[in-house]
């Protein structure tokens, strides 16, 4: 079922205005937007906390104080975490680790999936279901593995330039087209139509898309800098930023179900 | 169209499946048995000495492996069970002890010498090395192969980041020892002594020893949860293991020579029972353990820069760098024997024997550790490492791959 969307605002949306106009109007008349994802921070910036100070090895995020620059960007809304545990580190862990470093994974994606589904659907007007959650879930896990899992085969490590390069440009462009699916989840509840629909709706506006990608990635680089309250912030602000985006977005270009 | 409940199966595969198969079933490379050289100098006092025999006549080449590779930069190999560790220029190799036969190849750029260490966290323990960037744990087990690919071989990496050129330490020089589940290291060409967690790679610690502008710490060596440490300011420091605070510095006496040279810069210490050896240019100092005030001193008026010494049985053995090698009474500072040997390297003690080697001369050479007569002299593959010494058998590094040598059949 749809709502109308912008409830709550003091005055009427145009829809034909870009999506990023009416990205800040959104956002003034409704600040309760940001509280899904402050929630979702404050449990990064915990885990985080905890995984500093447990046996598990996690990797600590390269930031500009060290003069390495990144694109914080992992497709979908999200914040910079500060301390990642990568798939090499949690293979070869005893159960009890195994099973903690597992959950705080699990728990992680679960309340960026909450907070995801929340945002958008209130942005979309329509109510989220255990169904959508779920869907957002499996979406949000499989981009998480899949950007783990390349980043743990070693051979992806020490790629020359000139091969890591179009495979950037590739991530680059898939990401682009992929975009939309974290809000079209929200509608149509199912990720591979999301995904179809996401590949149909981008054509044409890879620049746009790619700019917004940038802005996304680079803000989060900088709250990188920030190794105990950025995580927090950074979800807080950049996510439900990204979220609300992507609601706007569907909103704009998507058809009806 | 698959559903959302089968590609959440799917999905679930995907995590599970990978942890499944490193939990449930063995590690492709099972590292059983306890670490018995786990580390450049054999254990965390840096004692360079064994109980264990190692060949006492003059031994044969019982293998020789990898030996398209060059094993003669970052130090010996480590013996854990019945698999031997060892890093080339290229790679990470782990081989049957008895064989020689190959039981992983990972391919990695590393540049200090390896160690083992516990990971309780984890399956097998962490094998600690460094490249440009710092160290690194890698799973000593080799973590899962894939053709080419490799997943869950590089457990962590530090920001204990080296400062200068390229080479992370110089053939043969350890930087790193590990104790309970904690390595700590001198990072090559700083004034920095660090504690880094094993399970996590986290920096636990950092000291500083002297000013910025003094680079050069040597590798640290650990007792009863009392790190020590040498610098080439002349200096000595004894620093709590769990915290990084130093309990007392003090400095090297200079030698009461004319001469502007004073030779006291010193090298890798070795901690015993009785004390702190800390052998210098010209000369071998005993320090106390409780403040560091001098027992004694043997001045050899050597000129041996970046060798430690090995300790075993009371007695303290090391090269001058000029001609010879040295016995001396860990208790007194006397001179047991004084036999001819030149290069200057760190010896080896195993069951009454002293192993030596040098990085420039393919030769292996042993003397009684009692009497300091020479036993037996053999050639060997160019550029050796140090050699480790298990039940009979001898191992080293060289230039063209990894050697075993025992006693001849």
């Amino acid at each position: 079922m749809r709502r109308e969307p912008g409830v709550g605002a003091e005055s009427p949306v145009d829809h034909r205005t870009k999506p990023r106009h009416r990205l800040l109007s959104e956002l003034r008349s409704q600040p309760q937007l940001f509280l899904p994802f402050l929630v979702a921070g404050l449990v990064t910036s915990l885990l985080g906390w905890l995984h500093r100070r447990d046996p598990i090895a996690t990797v600590s995020s390269r930031t500009l104080a060290d003069g390495h620059i990144s694109l914080e960007y992992i497709g979908f809304p999200a914040g910079v975490r500060g301390t990642t545990l990568s798939v090499e580190s949690v293979l070869g862990l005893k159960l009890p680790f195994l099973a903690w470093g597992i959950s705080a994974y699990i728990l992680l994606l679960a309340v960026h999936a909450i907070a995801g589904t929340v945002v958008i659907a209130r942005v979309l007007g329509v109510e989220p279901t255990r169904r959508t959650v779920g869907s957002f879930f499996l979406y949000v896990a499989c981009i998480d593995l899949i950007y783990r899992g390349f980043g743990s085969i070693q051979g992806f490590q020490n790629m020359p330039v000139v091969i890591g390069l179009p495979i950037l440009v590739v991530w680059i462009y898939v990401s682009v087209r992929l975009f939309a699916v974290p809000g079209l989840i929200v509608t149509r509840e199912s990720v591979t139509e999301a995904v179809q629909e996401s590949w149909r709706l981008t054509q044409g506006y890879g620049w746009p898309l790619f700019g917004v990608i940038l802005g996304l990635g680079l803000t989060n680089a900088v709250f990188a800098l920030f190794s105990v309250v950025g995580p927090a912030l950074s979800t807080a602000l950049v996510g439900s930023v990204h979220a609300v985006y992507l609601g706007l977005f569907v909103d704009q270009f998507a058809s009806p179900d | 169209m698959p559903s959302r409940r089968q590609l959440l199966a799917g999905s679930g595969i995907t995590l599970a499946g990978g942890v499944a198969s490193g939990y449930a079933g063995r590690w492709p490379i099972p590292l059983d048995g306890a670490a018995k050289w786990p580390m450049a100098r054999h254990d965390p006092a840096c004692t360079g000495a064994t109980n264990e025999p190692g060949p006492k006549s003059e031994p044969e080449i019982r293998w020789q492996a990898e030996a398209e590779s060059n094993f003669d930069r970052a130090g010996p190999p480590m013996l854990v069970g019945d698999t031997l560790i060892a890093t080339s220029d290229r790679s990470v190799v782990a081989l049957d002890r008895q064989t020689g036969d190959r039981r992983y190849k990972r391919t990695g750029t590393y540049r200090m010498n390896p160690l083992l260490a516990q990971a309780e966290a984890y399956r097998s323990d962490v094998l600690v090395t460094g490249n440009q960037s710092g160290f690194v744990g890698l799973a000593a087990s080799g973590g899962f192969s894939l053709g080419e690919l490799t997943i869950s071989h590089e457990r962590w990496q530090t920001p204990a980041k080296p400062s200068g050129g390229w080479a992370f330490t110089a053939a043969g020089q350890a930087s790193a020892v590990a104790s309970d589940g904690t390595i700590y290291a001198s990072v090559p060409n700083t004034n920095r002594l660090v504690a880094i967690d094993a399970n996590s790679g986290r920096v636990e610690w950092t000291y500083r020893v002297g000013s910025e502008d003094y680079r050069g710490v040597n590798r640290p060596v650990i007792r009863d949860e009392t790190v020590y440490a040498t610098s080439t300011v002349n200096q000595v420091v004894a620093l709590d293991a769990a915290t990084g605070t130093r309990k007392w510095q003090v400095d090297i006496e200079p030698l009461q020579r004319e001469d502007s040279l004073q030779y006291t810069v010193p090298n890798a210490p070795t901690v015993t029972a009785e004390g702190i050896v800390v052998p210098t240019e010209r000369f071998v100092d005993l320090r106390s353990l409780d403040d560091g005030s001098r027992k004694w001193r043997y001045v050899h008026d050597g000129t041996s820069a970046k060798r430690s010494a090995a300790v075993a049985d009371g007695t303290v053995i090391l090269t001058d760098d000029e001609e010879s090698l040295y016995g001396i009474s860990l208790d007194s500072g006397e001179r047991l024997w004084q036999s001819e040997y030149g290069p200057d390297t760190a010896p080896v003690v195993a069951d009454g024997v002293v192993y030596l080697s040098y990085y420039w001369l393919p030769e292996l050479h042993a003397f009684d550790a009692t009497t300091g007569e020479p036993l037996w002299k053999i050639e060997i593959p160019n550029s050796p490492t140090q050699p480790i010494v298990d039940d009979g058998k001898l191992y080293l590094g060289t230039w063209e791959g990894i050697l075993a040598l025992g006693e001849q059949r």
